[in-house]
């Protein structure tokens, strides 16, 4: 079987006024059809970086990425515009990704607009389609992103991710900026519609608990490299690596009985 | 007042000054004991953070107390006289705030910035000063205190600069630390390392921390009492331990169910456990308590009479329809 997405070798490299900065470094990864592959790592490890190689935003310097198959490395505009539609994007901050002056159903049907997909009655359908998929009242469309909380901008960031069928998209710490309650409410969603449409995701996160309650399988980054991956429960169980240990101790697990320091005594179980 | 209190907030109310209508803190009373941490939790526009503007006397223009007490060490704090404010905070009240970078001025060395405090507050020279910042870097972690003393905020990482900010904190040993999310923008080992020189500053000097946060991973870990808001109201105060394994106000067991944790998922169910709907605004008046439209056990009652607190056990819940039964031993 082929993965969905298959990165290879991917390197990444930027020139700075301090030298270069190697971002990636030889990165190789798999998500496959209707699965969840959570990128852990702390700031600065590069999963940002790699996240826009993959998007197409960012020429890596060499390696490979295989969407189905079919080489994207090297792609000119022209050539990446039929695939950009297969992988989509929710970002972290809902209050900076979305244009303040549009208006919701605006922003939703502006990919369609871009792809030109479909009649403008179609579109509109779609729009309404969308709204209600991610539980957002159809009568907000003509609102304005300040009339809504984080939680609903998110909503509304994914009804733009979800507009074009897409069958990866790229979550960049969707919920990190949300309230327990309210990530409750996305993570379910994006639970939901996986389920329903049989998306696949990589979820990108620091919260590590997060992962295990959501993700398949997991890659922990460490300064631009994969240093440990494999099935999200089985990795928290019994990390191999160093980075994954000292990570996973480090969380604060919501029970008094686990003292600081010592998170992997709560997954061992 | 119990003798071991050091900070007593009574019934306090806060709106915004030209809207009355819109009341931010309908009522919060909670004490903090000598050397001991009250964590406050709660999510975003409950009134957390503002409550400890209030007790630092440092509100936002606009928004003005309307009623209520703050007692600190035996007398009332003088919360709107900014010259007496002065004199307390960074000498008696400590602050660390979320953003470290925020907090500390970009164009001066963190020595100077430390030293400002120690300055500010008592007698001493310029070269005793430097003298005691370097002491103080060390004890809050800092590599090469005697170097990094003349740095500038921009060469260290955010946790460096949160070490600053908490070295600023203690530098006139406060008998209150007021932490606002201290550790919300920096990563998960970074975190424990700070919060494991929180605690070990109370251990040593005997500070009392009141510790803002929506992560109660964290509360679980050093806070020794625990406040949870909802709204602008208290809605449940206990021991830790009592609230994790007793929580008895149905927002309380909702935050706690849906905050993710390990070993919970259950195949073919959804990953976590959701309050439905939405915070009610400012605004917003509804005659009842604030928690009822969202809540599971809400009667006729919820929705006509606001809920006082009252004790069950040993915990202080304001809701009408938890009871003593529901509360174990």
């Amino acid at each position: 079987m082929t993965a969905l997405l298959s990165i290879r070798e991917l390197h990444c490299s930027f020139d700075t006024t301090r030298g270069k900065v190697h971002a990636v470094r030889g990165v190789s990864l798999e998500v496959n059809a209707g699965e969840t592959l959570a990128l852990v790592g702390e700031s600065g490890c590069g999963k940002t970086t790699l996240a826009r190689c993959i998007l197409g935003l960012q020429r890596p310097d060499s390696g490979h990425i295989l969407l189905d198959g079919q080489e994207m490395v090297g792609l000119s505009r022209r050539a990446m515009r039929p695939f950009r539609p297969d992988v989509q994007c929710v970002f972290q901050d809902p209050f900076s990704s979305l244009n303040p002056r549009k208006r919701i159903s605006a922003l939703i049907r502006e990919p369609l607009d871009v792809h030109g997909v479909g009649t403008p009655e179609e579109r509109k359908r779609r729009v309404l389609d969308l709204m209600e998929r991610v539980g957002l009242r159809p009568d907000w469309a003509e609102r304005f992103p300040h009339e809504f909380s984080g939680g609903q901008r998110q909503r509304i960031g994914i009804a733009r991710a979800l507009a074009l069928n897409p069958r990866l998209i790229i979550c960049d710490e969707p919920v990190s900026a949300l309230d327990v309650s309210v990530q409750a409410q996305i993570v379910n969603l994006l639970y939901t519609l996986q389920r329903d449409l049989g998306l696949s995701y990589l979820f990108i996160t620091h919260d590590l608990t997060l992962v295990e309650n959501f993700a398949d399988r997991v890659a922990m980054m460490y300064q631009g490299q994969i240093v440990e991956s494999g099935p999200a429960q089985e990795v928290w169980r019994n990390p191999q690596h160093e980075f994954t240990r000292t990570l996973i101790d480090a969380i604060p697990i919501p029970d008094p009985d686990v003292p600081m320091g010592s998170g992997r005594k709560a997954f061992a179980g | 007042m119990a003798k071991d209190t050091l900070l007593s907030v009574e019934d306090l109310h806060l709106s915004v000054s030209h809207m009355p209508e819109a009341r931010i803190l309908r009522g919060v009373s909670f004490d903090v004991t000598r050397g001991k941490t009250l964590a406050i939790v709660g999510e975003s526009g409950c009134g957390k953070s503002v409550t400890s503007l209030a007790v630092m006397g440092l509100l936002p223009e606009g928004l003005t107390k309307t009623a209520g007490h703050i007692r600190f060490d035996g007398t009332d704090l003088p919360v709107t006289d900014n010259e007496a404010m002065r004199k307390i905070r960074g000498d008696r009240i400590g602050m660390v705030f979320q953003e470290p970078m925020a907090a500390l001025n970009p164009v001066y060395t963190i020595g100077n910035q430390v030293a400002e405090v120690i300055l500010e507050h008592e007698n001493i020279s310029r070269a005793e000063a430097r003298e005691r910042v370097i002491a103080l870097m060390r004890e809050v972690g800092l590599p090469d205190p005697d170097h990094i003393v003349d740095e500038y905020p921009h060469r260290l990482s955010g946790g460096q600069r949160q070490r600053v900010v908490i070295a600023m904190a203690l530098a006139c040993n406060p008998d209150l630390l007021i932490a606002d999310e201290p550790t919300t923008a920096l990563d998960v080992t970074v975190q424990a390392q700070i919060m494991r020189l929180l605690k070990g500053a109370q251990a040593e000097l005997g500070v009392a921390i009141v510790l803002i946060t929506h992560n109660l991973g964290l509360v679980a870990q050093v806070a020794d009492r625990v406040a949870v808001m909802y709204a602008g109201r208290k809605v449940e105060e206990a021991e830790t331990r009592r609230l994790f394994s007793a929580p008895l106000h149905p927002y309380t067991r909702g935050l706690l169910a849906a905050t993710p944790r390990p070993g919970r998922r259950q195949e073919g169910e959804l990953p976590l456990s959701e309050i439905p709907g939405m915070v009610p605004s400012i605004t917003e008046d509804l005659r009842g308590c604030r928690f009822a439209p969202r809540c599971p056990l809400a009667s006729d009652i919820c929705h006509r009479v606001i809920p006082e607190p009252r004790m069950i056990g040993a915990t202080s819940v304001a809701c009408h329809n938890t009871t003593e039964t529901e509360a174990p031993a």
